[in-house]
């Protein structure tokens, strides 16, 4: 199996803020891996480090062997490596098909000589079509079809977000706050689909969360993350019982569970 | 008031509609798709009405040789525009993309041994002493002119003719945009109008999509340039002045900047407007002078524009939720 992510003593400041300083961490193939921490701790940073939004100071990223830490946002997507954003950003004016459609890969339409092949674009389409609208009824958005996704709610745009991700084929997903913001029982639907898409797609999932309960259910492994260093990590149960852990970000919370 | 009942003056009216057409095309592309707001639009007419002009003037190239060179120009400054600028934020891109359009016209005002400078197109040097470029097509349209009288009877004059070529020329050109727009590529063009970050973490290059419809909308400004230089047969730098493209961006927001079906109706709107208010020749227009009267009908037109925005900002055509949903 072996690892299909490493992120290898990677930093970066923020004219003095140091959002990622010598962040270590390795993900294996497969797994669904959990980074919790303090708000501020860098874990979105470390996800826009990850898919190429911003680049690290120092450090080394590679991803199934091929060092990522200097390509950019569009080409690491291309190598399989997709991630949704903290908060879900939705295109609120193009429709919820449309927003899937964007992920298609290898559109041949997204080549503008491509309108003289209006066939080759349609067959293209059909299929993506049917895919997209396989996506939406997993995560139960197939009556929204046509809306624009400006319409949709919070949690809404959180499951289009997900199905939008999934479209784009990734071998690893990276989830900012999937559960953030999301009712309870969707939360409950949200991880079932997760699951079905890792045991059917064989999918590794990397993911930030706060919410403690899920994290510690569906993690095979969690790092926590304080001010932009991971400060521990292992198996969820473990994690409860550091001390480091307590001290940074669990509180008193553990105390009193 | 003669002109105003004169069949001729309003022939040239829609000549010049179907100019600003396709002029305004270049710009539904980029505006329309992408959300760019490209203010040096006028530069591509420039640099291919001018292109064209140098290449049959001095060079003695075939007219339809040289217009071709001439699109191809507008479709490298569009490329140098957006490669040089395109990267800055949306609002830095449209500053520059004005002085980009300026600098064009400033260069061609000051080359004088290669454009005429100041004077014109008359003054580009020529071996042959003539500093014309459209005798090879107004040889055309006279032909034109001759088979359509049967038609068009007295109707059928010169701008007649080049009327027919030049909206011709907007329906094909209309008819392959409205077949681009329902492409991916321009699906992906929209959603890059209100976000970078989602595009590019499906994949998308979002740079080289909207240098892409910068390209092609210089292109289709490069064409409008073509006929402009046709229909008037001498060339002044200052014909391109930055106000010739707001007029463009007038059209494509009479017309509804999202359909391309828009921009047809939102030039001929714009036609008639802008002649129509050639003829407030009544009270309290008549106490300015010529001059004043010129910048007047500017400040009426934007006046009808402010109105139409407030009544129906999404123009005549285009869709409403696509320009007010947050
Ligand atoms: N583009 C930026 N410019 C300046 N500072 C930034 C930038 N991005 C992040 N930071 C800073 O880096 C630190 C880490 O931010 P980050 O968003 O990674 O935290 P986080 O762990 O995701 O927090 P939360 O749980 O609240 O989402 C913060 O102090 C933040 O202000
Ligand atoms: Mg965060």
């Amino acid at each position: 199996m072996g690892n299909i992510l490493e992120v290898k003593n990677v930093s970066k400041a923020f004219a003095g803020v140091r959002a990622c300083e010598n962040a270590t961490l390795s993900i294996k193939r497969g797994s669904v891996t959990s980074i919790i921490g303090p708000n501020g701790a860098g874990k979105t940073s470390l996800f826009n480090l990850i898919s190429g939004a911003i680049r690290p100071d120092s450090g080394s990223i590679t991803f199934n062997g091929t060092e990522i830490s200097k390509k950019r946002p569009h080409d690491i997507s291309r190598l399989g490596l997709v991630r949704t954003f903290q908060g879900a950003k939705v295109i609120r004016r193009l429709s919820v098909m449309e927003n899937i459609l964007l992920a298609a890969q290898d559109n041949p339409g997204d080549r503008l000589w491509r309108v003289l092949t209006p066939r080759v674009r349609k067959r293209f389409e059909d299929q993506a079509e049917e895919r997209a609208l396989e996506l939406l009824k997993q995560v139960g958005l197939e009556s929204f079809v046509d809306s624009y996704a400006g319409i949709l709610s919070g949690g809404q745009r959180k499951l289009l977000d997900l199905a939008r991700a999934m479209m784009a084929n990734p071998t690893m997903l990276l989830l900012d706050e999937p559960f953030a913001g999301v009712n309870p029982a969707l939360v409950e639907k949200l991880v079932e689909v997760l699951q079905t898409l890792k045991a059917k797609h064989s999918l590794t999932f990397l993911l930030v969360e706060h919410d403690l309960e899920t994290v510690m259910n569906i993690s095979d492994e969690v790092f926590v993350m304080a001010q932009g260093t991971v400060i521990a990590s292992g198996l969820p149960d473990s994690i409860y019982e550091n001390e480091v852990v307590i001290d940074a970000y669990l509180g008193s919370r553990r105390k009193s569970s | 008031m003669t002109a105003f009942l004169q069949p001729g003056f309003w022939i040239f009216v829609l000549l010049m509609a179907g100019i600003y057409c396709i002029f305004a095309l270049g710009l539904q592309v980029q505006y329309g798709l992408g959300g760019i707001l490209n203010f040096g639009h006028v530069a591509m007419m420039a640099l291919s009405s001018y292109t064209m002009a140098i290449l049959v003037i001095t060079y003695g190239w075939n007219l339809y040789l040289a217009c071709f060179a001439g699109v191809v120009v507008a479709g490298l400054g569009g490329a140098f525009l957006g490669l040089t600028t395109l990267r800055l934020r949306g609002d830095y891109f449209s500053i520059v993309s004005i002085a980009f359009s300026e600098i064009v016209r400033y260069i061609i005002q000051n080359s004088d041994g290669l454009t005429g400078g100041a004077q014109g197109s008359l003054n580009i040097p020529s071996k042959t002493g003539f500093a014309s470029y459209a005798d090879a097509f107004n040889k055309v349209l006279t032909n034109i002119q001759q088979a359509i009288e049967p038609l068009f009877g007295s109707f059928a004059s010169r701008d007649m003719a080049l009327l027919l070529i030049v909206w011709l020329t907007a329906f094909i050109l209309l008819f392959i945009m409205g077949a681009v727009q329902k492409t991916s590529w321009a699906r992906v063009l929209r959603a890059t109008r209100e976000d970078d970050d989602v595009p590019a973490s499906l994949g998308k290059n979002v740079f080289l999509f909207r240098l892409s419809s910068v390209i092609v909308g210089s292109v289709i400004g490069g064409i409008a340039g073509i006929y402009w230089a046709l229909e008037f047969s001498i060339l002044d730098p200052a014909d391109f002045q930055t106000i010739v493209t707001f007029f463009a961006w007038m059209v494509i927001i009479l017309g509804g900047a999202t359909r391309v079906k828009g921009v047809p109706l939102g030039a001929i709107f714009f036609g008639f407007l802008y002649a129509g208010t050639r003829f407030f020749q009544f009270p309290p227009f008549t106490w300015f002078d010529s001059v004043q009267r010129a910048y007047l009908r500017i400040m009426i037109i934007g006046f009808v524009l402010i109105y139409l925005m407030l009544k129906r900002p999404q123009g005549i055509f285009g869709k409403r939720e696509e320009m007010v949903l947050e």
